[in-house]
Order: C-alpha cells, then sequence, then structure tokens
C-alpha cells in the first residue's frame, strides 16, 4: 500500500492524521473510511492540513470517500493536486 | 417509564459517541439511522462493527412513519440530525425524542449556530441536550454546558469542539436518561434568541471593507468550514469590481501607527489595516 511514498511523507500524513483523531491508530486500517475511522468533518480538517503542508489547494469536489480510504488513496490525490512527494 | 430500548439518529461522530455510551452500558440499542450522509459514515462501520442495526433513510416521510409504528418505550437520540420530527410523531406516547443543539439556547436556534455565535462575537457558547418539541430547538432544556469561543476559531473548529462536548455530556447525562431521573427547565426567554434559516447567511454573505478589523475577521471566520460548502464564498465589491474572497490572513501589524483602519486593495488582495492588526483577504 506505501511502496510509492517516501517514509518522510508518510510519517507526516500519518502525523496530521494522528493530530486530527489522536485516538486512533492508522497505521492498522485498510480503509480508513469503510472502517469508520474518519468522518466528513475529519476530511475537511485533513485537506485543510494537507494544503498547508504541501502548499496545493486540494478542490473540493475531489472530498469523496475513494480519496481518503487509504494512504495510497491520499497519495493518489495529493500528486493530482501538484504535490511533491 | 423507563425506555426499553435506544434509538439513535444522526451522522457523523457525535451518533457514534452516543451509540459507543449506550453500549458501555449495555443498554439495548434498536437501531442507528441515518437521515443525511455525505458518503462518509462513521456510524454505518460502528454498527456493523458492533452488530447494531443501521439504515440511511433521506426519505422523510419514512422516518415519520417508522417512529409512528413504534410501540416499545423508546428514548430517540437525535444526535446531529437534519430531520425534523413531525408534532405527530412527537405525540407518540412510546417515544421520548431528545435533541442536540450547538449552542446555548435560546441563543442562535436552528441551522449552522456556530457561524452566528462567531459571526456576532459571542464570548461564550456552548451545547443544549433538550426535549424535542414540535418549534424547532424550542424544547425543555435538560443539559447546557458553556464554550469559550477563541478568538481566532472557525466555524469549522467551532462546531467540532460543541460535538466533543455534546459526547462527554451524553455520557453524564445517560443514566439519569434511562432512569428518567433528570429534570427540565424551560428554555429562558431573555430576548436574546434568534433563529437561522439554512439560507441565511451573515450580511448576506458580502464581505463589508468598512468593517473592523475585529468584526471583518469575525466574519470570515464565521463562513470557514474549510472546503465544506456550507456557505458560497464570501462576496467583496470594491471599486466598481465584484469579487469572491478566496483565502484570508490575519497578523500583528508591523507598526502602530495608525489612527483608523486603513484599506487598500492590490493584485487580487484586499489589506485592512489598523494599530494592532493586518488582515489579508484574497480574491479572486
Amino acid at each position: 500500500m506505501t511502496d510509492y511514498l517516501s517514509n518522510t511523507a508518510l510519517n507526516d500524513i500519518f502525523a496530521i492524521l494522528k493530530t486530527i483523531r489522536p485516538e486512533l491508530d492508522f497505521s492498522q486500517s485498510k480503509d480508513f473510511i469503510g472502517e469508520g475511522l474518519l468522518d466528513s468533518f475529519d476530511v475537511v480538517t485533513l485537506v485543510s492540513a494537507l494544503d498547508k503542508k504541501y502548499g496545493v489547494s486540494i478542490p473540493g469536489t475531489e472530498i469523496v470517500p475513494d480519496n481518503f480510504k487509504n494512504l495510497e488513496a491520499i497519495e493518489t490525490l495529493l500528486r493530482k493536486s501538484g504535490a511533491k512527494l | 417509564m423507563n425506555p426499553e430500548q435506544v434509538i439513535i439518529i444522526g451522522t457523523g461522530r457525535l451518533p457514534c459517541s452516543c451509540l459507543e455510551a449506550c453500549l458501555a452500558r449495555s443498554v439495548p440499542v434498536a437501531g442507528c439511522i441515518e437521515s443525511g450522509s455525505q458518503g462518509f459514515s462513521p456510524l454505518a462501520a460502528l454498527c456493523r462493527k458492533r452488530g447494531v442495526e443501521y439504515q440511511l433513510t433521506l426519505d422523510r416521510k419514512s422516518l415519520s412513519q417508522y417512529f409512528l409504528s413504534i410501540r416499545r418505550h423508546t428514548l430517540v437520540v437525535s444526535a446531529y440530525n437534519y430531520f425534523i420530527f413531525p408534532r405527530e410523531v412527537l405525540e407518540n406516547p412510546a417515544l421520548n425524542v431528545i435533541n442536540f443543539h450547538n449552542s446555548l439556547l435560546p441563543r442562535h436556534r436552528g441551522r449552522n449556530a456556530p457561524t452566528w455565535s462567531i459571526y456576532e462575537m459571542d464570548e461564550i457558547t456552548g451545547i443544549t441536550w433538550h426535549q424535542v418539541h414540535p418549534t424547532v430547538d424550542a424544547g425543555d432544556v435538560i443539559v447546557q454546558k458553556s464554550i469559550a469561543i477563541d478568538g481566532n476559531v472557525t466555524a469549522l473548529n467551532l462546531t467540532l469542539q460543541t460535538l466533543d462536548v455534546a459526547a462527554a455530556v451524553f455520557t453524564e447525562i445517560l443514566p439519569s436518561l434511562l432512569s428518567q431521573t433528570y429534570t427540565c427547565t424551560p428554555v429562558r426567554n431573555d430576548g436574546n434568541g434568534s433563529y437561522h434559516r439554512s439560507t441565511e447567511v451573515p450580511n448576506g454573505g458580502v464581505f463589508d471593507p468598512a468593517w473592523t478589523i475585529k468584526q471583518a475577521y469575525a466574519f470570515l471566520r464565521a463562513l470557514d468550514y474549510g472546503k465544506f460548502k456550507v456557505f458560497a464564498a464570501p462576496k467583496l465589491h470594491f471599486s466598481g469590481a465584484d469579487w469572491s474572497i478566496t483565502g484570508y490572513q490575519i497578523r500583528p501589524a508591523n507598526s502602530g501607527s495608525l489612527e483608523g483602519a486603513a484599506v487598500a486593495f492590490q493584485d487580487r488582495q484586499l489589506r485592512l489595516r489598523d494599530r494592532e492588526a493586518e488582515l489579508l483577504i484574497s480574491c479572486d
């Protein structure tokens, strides 16, 4: 799942997720949405943090469950939004 | 009569917290209903995991019929729920319906209360759990808890704060809800009550460059739900042109030499500055 992500990017995204929902262990999940780890408020908060961290502006139209289901999906979204990972 | 079962209706993290609180006390939960969802449903996932019946129902008529059909004494917990219970449902003697509201009622009844709390520069807001009454957000108060409003908080962040507080308070009051030992107080009619429709936007969604920086910053934060399109982007009419506001930033002023607020517009950026702060507003 994380083959294409650098360790730094991986750690950064995990750190952001941990800030948003500190009580949850995202490293053990294969589907953040299907397993109910993130709700829509969490995802909007995550998008703001990713925008800031990677200097991009993820369009609101991309805020759909498939784009946040796991690290690979988030990575794809970031690259599509112009992030240099 | 004490409730024989609980039904939870809502969306997002709050109904999940309510469900967890009930299950932790081995309360029979007949089911959870999501009355609105943007595709992110932690409630559905939690119900699957905990073996609780779940249904996503957007049809108000079906929901009404479902609640009307209930005969067992049921505590209905409305937790971040957009379904408005019709009078006939509330008249079903088997139901005791309670609701979470994200303000200190009677202040900011209706929709988007955090927005109005910030825009009106309230120093304190909070949460209310109350009995549901046919008039929206007008039922007797079961419990309220205050939240101090930080001067930099956005509507999104304040919404999240109210949800966290509401979850904690629900856990505290659950035993009294189940034993029917709680007391209610009528909503205070202190002249500070207000009602906001979902279509209502602070100042019609238009930024006023004549505002003080404090009011301008409050307006921008009040409409800031991140990338949630709760409201359209705020508008700005300036020097004969119409703009949409795409972002904002506040920072301390470099110099305290100004007497009044100064306004300048350059390179698609409106700059407001007074003695203490500078507000930079990006436009498109």
